[in-house]
């Protein structure tokens, strides 16, 4: 009789411990995850590999410079990291519970650590567009255009 | 309590304690990237 009631409240026990754990584990990881800057050839696997999960926001503060020029390949522009700055077709894309690199110009700007900590889980590109520039990665230009829905997948 | 809700419990278990394992792990290893590239950090002028 007794056994029968330790037995399911051990496992709750252990199950409600684990998962505990995992909940701190994961809150670290996003901390941790938040304060290292991903290289832009480690995006670019990333990309390769799960592109649908990630969003890749371009905060460089003025389009025609920045955004318009040359941005990495699905990027959404949010200048200055403002929604209220963004291309009206690109505001309603924006989601802030996915996981976002933040690519700036150099990636070591004044304000870039407030702009990730709007997304549940945010990483800054490690030298901003210019260090994607620099790796010879493939880029974009021209003014932001949502993606058609009769398009297929594209890559990079 | 039957012998199937036994197993999938320790399964459930397991499942947890090892993703729990794997997440810490990467963890660590997020952490010594980080010290490395405060280090480096230090070092450069």
């Amino acid at each position: 009789m007794r056994r029968a009631l330790l037995e399911p409240l051990a496992f709750a026990a252990a199950l409600l411990l684990l998962a505990g754990l995992l909940a701190v584990e994961g809150r670290r990881r996003v901390e941790l995850e938040r304060r290292l800057p991903v290289e832009p050839k480690e995006l670019y696997r990333l990309l390769a590999r799960t592109q649908a999960s990630w969003q890749l926001l371009d905060v460089r503060p003025i389009l025609a410079e920045g955004y318009d020029d040359a941005h990495v390949p699905g990027a959404l522009p949010l200048p200055g990291c403002d929604p209220g700055a963004a291309p009206d077709a690109a505001r309603a894309r924006i989601l802030t519970s996915v996981p976002t690199v933040v690519i700036s110009a150099e990636g070591d700007e004044p304000g870039l650590q407030a702009c990730l900590a709007r997304f549940g889980s945010a990483r800054l590109l490690a030298g901003g567009m210019s260090a994607w520039s620099a790796a010879n990665l493939p880029e974009d230009s021209g003014a932001y255009s949502p993606p058609s829905a009769k398009a297929g997948g594209g890559c990079l | 309590m039957t012998t199937q809700v036994r197993v999938l419990l320790v399964a459930s278990v397991l499942a947890l304690a090892l993703g729990w394992a794997g997440l810490r792990r990467g963890n660590q290893a997020l952490e010594q990237r980080l010290a490395a590239q405060a280090a480096s950090g230090e070092r450069s002028p």
